[in-house]
């Protein structure tokens, strides 16, 4: 390496480390007994990597805010796109919060209005953050707003035992543009989730012992132009912390072998997880849920099946060749960080 | 013969598959209907039209369950053969496949 390159590195290096040394000399200046302004992300974003890591960051430093500091102040100013799983994922998250801090611990600003090719102001995102119900969960009054009409449709609800009504009523919203024959996949699929949900994702092990044992989950409905999106989340142990604790390690095995994969990352873990056959009893007339939660995505359907559970991502999708046949298109990764609990998404074309 | 509309007398909105997980769950029908029927010994169609949909757990519980309450298999089958199901004819072989299992695994 040239010397001069290494005088730019080692300078540039120098510029980071007395920035942040900066930023950590403003934080200690901040009373502790005062409110702290946190940046909501300019994409409250799951689907991509990047956001992601972004969204995961923002969550966490919410988090240890709220421990250090009077409250939290979000700044969604600067926020111009939130997309479905990551807005239920952030209603849950607030709404666990909320809950264990109080609502007068939070505060927020409201978006910047974005305008259209006509100069015409359009508060999207405002109008999705009123819908999810984030601004009435931290006690802020929602402005009276024109809704954008992409967000019309966009529905939730959250709840704590397995309820078919909660999950059957979201799907009566869309029960006409349905097939019969999708909504009760749909259905079948979403209260397997909810099921899983309260048996397992808590589960109450030393590891992981919480002061709040309820065993919440949100449920989130939208029509997206062409396709209708449901999510379930929780924000339990995740599915890769409770696969080895609870299924036979042989059974993990050979559905690894039969995939032919190591299972050292999340997203295979999780892949595992739709296909196995007994479930945390280890009792043999368990274990048809994975199957529920892949029904909506079989028959060729045009249909999606996404799954994010802590730091693992899964997707299944059935993909069309050029001469008709249907076949199945499945991708696993793992991201840096967790996301804290599990979020299904299934899309369906409409 | 006795006709019970499941839509109508137990739920439109099936629940999970044991009671402590929620409401209208598989354990509860098989518990205040199934068993019942089994024990008058009388021949009831069960309807299950008009429902939003139903997941296995509920299915294999309610009807699986049977098996492992230990009843004979002529009187759990009477009343799988007395199901009917014109919104999804599937789901009475979905049915009738957990029965045989559970009494494979019995």
């Amino acid at each position: 390496m040239k010397k001069e390159n290494f005088d730019t590195i080692i300078r540039r290096k120098r510029v980071v480390y007395q920035h942040e040394k900066r930023k950590r000399k403003k934080l200690r200046c901040i009373p502790k007994d005062d409110f702290i302004k946190i940046v909501a992300p300019v994409a409250i974003d799951l689907y991509s990597p990047s956001n992601y890591d972004i969204f995961c960051r923002f969550i966490v430093d919410v988090k240890r805010a709220l421990f250090s500091y009077k409250g939290v102040y979000i700044c969604f100013r600067s926020t111009k796109k939130v997309t479905a799983a990551a807005g239920i994922v952030l209603v849950a998250e607030f709404d666990k919060m909320v809950e264990k801090f109080g609502r007068h611990k939070v505060k927020a600003t409201l978006p910047v209005p974005d305008r259209d090719k006509f100069g015409n102001e359009k508060r999207t995102v405002e109008s999705i953050l009123n819908r999810i119900g984030f601004f009435r969960l931290i006690g802020k009054t929602e402005r009276n707003i024109t809704e954008a009409a992409d967000v019309r449709c966009w529905n939730h609800i959250t709840g704590s035992t397995a309820d078919g009504e909660s999950a059957g009523k979201i799907l009566s919203l869309v029960q006409e543009i349905l097939p019969t024959n999708v909504r009760k996949d749909l259905y079948r699929g979403s209260i397997e989730a909810l099921s899983n949900c309260v048996e397992h994702a808590y589960i109450e092990h030393s590891d992981y012992c919480f002061e709040d044992r309820s065993k919440r989950w949100w449920m989130f409905a939208s029509i997206y132009y062409d396709r209708l999106v449901l999510i379930v989340c929780d924000l339990g142990v995740g599915i890769p912390n409770t696969i080895y604790k609870t299924q036979n390690e042989s059974i993990i095995k050979d559905i690894l072998d039969k995939f032919g994969i190591a299972g050292s990352r999340e997203g295979e873990l999780i892949k595992v997880a739709t296909h196995v056959k007994e479930t945390r009893t280890k009792m043999k007339h368990r274990g048809w849920g994975g199957q529920d939660i892949r029904s909506p995505i079989r028959d060729g359907r045009d249909a999606n099946l996404s799954i994010f559970s802590n730091k693992g991502r899964y997707r299944c999708s059935n993909k069309r060749k050029l001469n008709g046949d249907v076949v199945p298109m499945e991708t696993f990764y793992d991201n840096r960080l967790s996301i804290g609990g599990t979020v299904i998404e299934w899309s369906v074309k409409i | 013969m006795k006709k019970y509309i499941f839509s109508k007398e137990f739920t439109e909105f099936p629940g999970p598959r044991y009671e402590r997980l929620g409401p209208y769950s598989g354990e509860s029908f098989r518990k205040k209907v199934l068993i019942p029927i089994i024990e008058s010994g009388e021949k009831v169609v069960i309807d299950l039209d008009g429902v939003i949909g139903f997941g296995s757990s509920f299915l294999e519980e309610a009807f699986g369950g049977m098996v492992r309450e230990g009843f004979e298999r002529t009187d759990v089958m009477r009343v799988v053969d007395n199901i009917v199901c014109k919104d999804d004819p599937s789901l009475i072989q979905e049915i009738k496949n957990y029965v045989v299992i559970a009494y494979k695994e019995a």
